[in-house]
């Protein structure tokens, strides 16, 4: 499978795999992981929210 | 995944574990689940004896639940969800279907609490002998003969 | 499912007995865990006062296992022994480390057979079970990339293994996990791990 990804989400995995110490495949397979996760989540009818620890503020994160 | 590791290994990591407890994993205080693992034991146990004695009668679902007074639905949960609670009321109609002893089918069914009532050998090996349908196969058989004799036991509060 | 050839040493004779690693939890492991381990967690808890029940009583493996299943984020692994379930453990690769920037592969759950537990039983049946467990989440670590780093939270019980005896980082006391103390394998500690389990 050959991926075919913009200059600036090259920058973004190349960025991404060099904080978190895994390689470009590790950062992908990982990325699927998550959108699986949520995916499945949200289809159980589950929300997934985004806190503000400082706030307190809540704030739904939509998946269309 | 494979892990190839050698013998000594083995050898030198028992002695590094010694005598400590190895976990992880959530808090102890914290009760994850609202059905704790102590009656999924129960639930999965009650789950079996209705399935086997359903298929010694000769029944489907439907029709012990007709005799049963008891939902179709709340049968088949019965005997596949161990985390389902049985109706007081099903496990009653169940009594008077299997002709057991409804005190000891509230019993099994983790509704009531018995004096002395550790799932002991019988119970574990019975919870896990059972197919889905079809006729009692001989180990079938002797398995729910004796887990229902440990049922009935009159003794049992005396040991 | 995939079987991997280990050792357990048995605690009556500290002799080697032949063990299977399993690199999945399938339903048949989730039967005889809960047919097997909970009746002993049972009898533990009608005996003993509440401050020696078994930490993970209240743990919930059929739920657990029911999401793994539905996802690739989560896998799980067993180790049998004589026709019996001696450990189990489940593994989050899908977690997002919010205590470093670097990424590690997350035990979620892992557990001993009751039996193999010195706080139940002496001696065990078996040794090293769970620090079997811990070789195969290094080494899956190492497969999907995340260079053999692997991070936990420990049941406190079992702080003195995680610390003392496998040399781990403590990254500290986790307020979102009842403060459970949490810790992670660096990439050169867990390489050590596998090459020689370490001795303090």
């Amino acid at each position: 499978m050959t991926l075919n990804l913009t200059d600036a989400e090259m920058d973004a995995l190349e960025t991404l795999a060099g904080q978190k110490d895994l390689n470009k495949t590790a950062i992908i397979r990982q990325a699927l992981r998550l959108y699986q996760l949520v995916d499945q989540r949200m289809r159980e009818g589950k929300k997934l929210f985004i806190e503000d620890d400082v706030n307190k503020v809540k704030s739904e994160l939509m998946l269309i | 995944m494979k892990l190839n590791l050698p013998k000594d290994w083995f050898i030198r990591a028992a002695k590094l574990e010694g005598d400590c407890e190895v976990g992880a994993g959530s808090p102890p205080a914290a009760v994850q689940s609202a059905t704790p693992m102590i009656s999924v034991f129960t639930h999965l146990t009650f789950g079996r004896l209705v399935l086997l004695l359903r298929r010694k009668l000769g029944l489907s679902i439907d029709q012990l639940a007709t005799r049963a007074e008891a939902a179709a639905e709340e049968l088949q949960a019965i005997e596949d969800d161990p985390y389902h609670e049985p109706e007081p009321s099903t496990v009653y109609g169940l009594a008077q279907v299997f002709g057991l002893s409804p005190a000891k089918m509230m019993q099994a069914a983790g509704l009531a609490v018995a004096k002395h009532f550790p799932p002991d050998q019988e119970a574990v090996r019975f919870a896990t002998d059972a197919k889905p349908t079809g006729p009692l196969s001989p180990e079938e058989q002797h398995a729910l003969e004796a887990y229902i004799a440990t049922l009935l036991d009159d003794e049992r509060g005396k040991r | 499912m995939e079987a991997s050839a280990i050792y357990l040493v048995r605690g009556a004779d500290e002799t080697l007995v032949e063990a299977v690693l399993l690199d999945d939890l399938d339903k048949l492991h989730l039967e005889q865990l809960e047919t097997t381990w909970v009746p002993v967690v049972e009898q533990v808890k009608r005996t003993m006062p509440r401050d020696r029940w078994p930490e993970d009583w209240h743990w919930n493996w059929r739920d657990k296992l029911s999401h793994a299943r539905q996802t690739f984020g989560q896998r799980g692994f067993c180790i049998v022994c004589e026709g019996g379930l001696q450990g189990a453990m489940l593994l989050d690769l899908a977690s997002l480390s919010n205590k470093g920037t670097r990424s590690v592969l997350y035990v979620e759950y892992l557990a001993t057979a009751p039996w193999n537990r010195p706080s139940i039983q002496k001696p065990p049946q078996f040794k090293a079970v769970g620090v079997t467990l811990i070789a195969a989440a290094v080494q899956l670590s190492m497969d999907e990339g995340f260079k053999g780093r692997i991070g936990l939270h420990s049941l406190p019980g079992a702080r003195k293994f995680y610390e003392e005896k496998c040399g781990m980082t403590v990254i500290g006391p986790d307020p979102q996990k009842q403060n459970l103390t949490y810790y992670e394998f660096t990439s050169e500690q867990a390489n050590a791990f596998l090459a020689k389990p370490l001795k303090r």
